[in-house]
């Protein structure tokens, strides 16, 4: 999961919609007092209970807070829907680099072609067939097998990327950009709230997806490695991708005159396309970029259904384990997944508005999972999860303190800081429900959720739990 | 390139490549 396209999509559009280098500086710091921390709690909670994110929930708060768990699960699969698309769009590329010579072609006109056009609707059913395929016919072993070749590539190839990119003309324009910190933006609640969200969205802390791939791991795996290799490893990636792509679109509009704010302006115009618009472009002022292309794509394409089937299985094991058998489940979750994806294969505002809520959505389920910490004690949950007989860990006091005070400081200053903000700038519409960016669209859906999974707790623990044992 | 945003880009550089070399060193010695 170190590689995928939290980093090489998602990571260079919200770094330069953000402001470049202050958005870096809150993104390393939520790293180091979020995302980690976070993965260490996930990896622990599944390694000492080997119970899916639901299961673990209720082992550690009680049955009472099951519904929790339901709320981190639903927050993945409300990511899923629209990952699907993005899944297409990798598929789309892939497609096109082999087939249309998409070196060849202008990149911006070809992308909003695409997404004007019904394909990404074909795509993304394409993309939900083949991860329902996938996990039906149980070849996920033969995926990983093949990612195990195809990740390392994908790194190999942002590194010649981003080589290229740093060698065109006009490309420190980008470098200033992207590291340079404009102090004044750490004032803007904005910038923080999309930190925190783009380094969850892509560590994968506080999905769940991490807590079920440690049920399956080792008992002497060490927990706070896995973590800190996960987490910077991630980091790393989406640095390359975005010293690939920016510098190049600065490159592209510094031939023709452009100033810096025009580039921004261009930048976040299309920001959704911003590495499928640039990363063909890039290559093909690369030798051999018309075989490196399709390469590049089948490695991201791989790399997003190595995290779609995780999200698909998640959801298959949900049913199963409330008794559903493996067809039934896989085929419920394929058919929910293409038609609540839709909506966001067939508008881009709809997107938007969904990896908004639920990119923040991963804040909440992160307080989920630090609330579980904080029940069960910190410094019991340091010595009897994180650490066991056949791998003791040494992990300070620090970690007390990070979870019972940071952490809830954190979700507590943010939200807080965000509804304040948004009251303050807009009293008129900060509740509207079904504006894109507003508090009251993320209330209304996170609430919608959250009032069905309290009001569902008792099922839910029936039905799943229960049956399991 | 401005000289800030240099220094800005290696101390940036070094935090993310160092402490993922760092963990790679660390499994690798667990083991």
């Amino acid at each position: 999961m170190a590689v995928g396209t939290g980093n090489i999509w998602r990571f260079p559009r919200i770094v330069s919609q953000q402001g470049g280098g202050a958005f870096i500086i809150a993104w390393i710091i939520f790293l180091f007092l979020w995302s980690i921390p976070l993965l260490i709690i996930e990896i622990s909670m599944g390694k000492k209970t080997r119970l899916g994110v639901i299961g673990s929930f209720s082992r550690i708060m009680g049955r009472k807070f099951a519904w929790m768990g339901t709320f981190v699960t639903f927050v993945t699969t409300a990511i899923m829907f629209y990952y699907s698309v993005v899944t297409g769009w990798c598929l789309k590329y892939l497609f096109a680099s082999v087939f249309q010579g998409l070196t060849h072609k202008p990149s911006t006109e070809f992308w909003n072609g695409f997404t004007s056009s019904w394909e990404p609707i074909l795509f993304h059913l394409g993309a939900m067939a083949i991860g329902v395929f996938i996990i039906y016919s149980g070849v996920v072993k033969g995926i990983e097998r093949a990612n195990k070749l195809l990740i390392p590539s994908l790194f190999i190839l942002l590194v010649i990327a981003c080589l290229r990119s740093l060698t065109l003309p006009g490309a420190a324009n980008g470098l200033n950009f992207l590291f340079s910190p404009n102090l004044s933006r750490l004032g803007d609640y904005k910038m923080w709230l999309n930190a925190l969200s783009q380094s969850a969205w892509s560590t994968g802390a506080g999905w769940g997806l991490i807590l079920t791939y440690a049920v399956y791991s080792h008992r002497k795996e060490n927990t706070a490695i896995t973590a800190t290799t996960l987490g910077f490893g991630n980091n790393l990636a989406s640095l390359l991708a975005a010293m690939a792509v920016i510098p190049t679109v600065f490159s592209y509009f510094s031939a023709q005159q452009f100033s810096v704010e025009k580039v921004l302006d261009v930048m976040k115009t299309d920001n959704q396309g911003l590495t499928f618009i640039w990363i063909p472009n890039l290559f093909s002022n690369i030798p051999g970029g018309a075989v490196f292309l399709p390469l590049f794509f089948l490695a991201l394409s791989f790399a997003a259904f190595s995290s779609l089937i995780s999200m698909l299985e998640l959801d298959t094991r949900i049913l199963m384990d409330a008794g559903l058998t493996r067809k039934k489940a896989v085929g419920i979750i394929g058919l929910c997944g293409f038609a609540l994806g839709l909506p966001s294969a067939l508008s881009m505002g709809f997107f938007n508005n969904q990896d908004w809520v639920w990119g923040l959505g991963l804040m909440v389920s992160g307080f989920f999972y630090t609330l579980t910490v904080i029940k069960f004690g910190p410094a019991k949950f340091r010595k009897e999860v994180i650490s066991s007989p056949e791998n003791p860990i040494k992990i300070g006091r620090w970690f007390d303190v990070l979870v019972a005070v940071l952490l809830p400081l954190q979700f507590i200053a943010m939200i807080g800081w965000w509804f304040w903000q948004s009251y303050s700038g807009d009293p008129q519409n900060w509740l509207k429900f079904f504006s894109p960016f507003s508090v009251g669209t993320v209330i209304f859906q996170w609430g919608i959720a959250l009032v069905l999974f309290i009001f569902l707790n008792k099922i839910i623990t029936k039905s799943i739990l229960v049956k399991k044992q | 390139m401005k000289l800030s945003a240099l220094i800005f880009m290696v101390v940036v550089i070094v935090i993310c490549l160092g402490g993922f070399i760092w963990s790679l060193t660390m499994s690798v010695r667990k083991k």
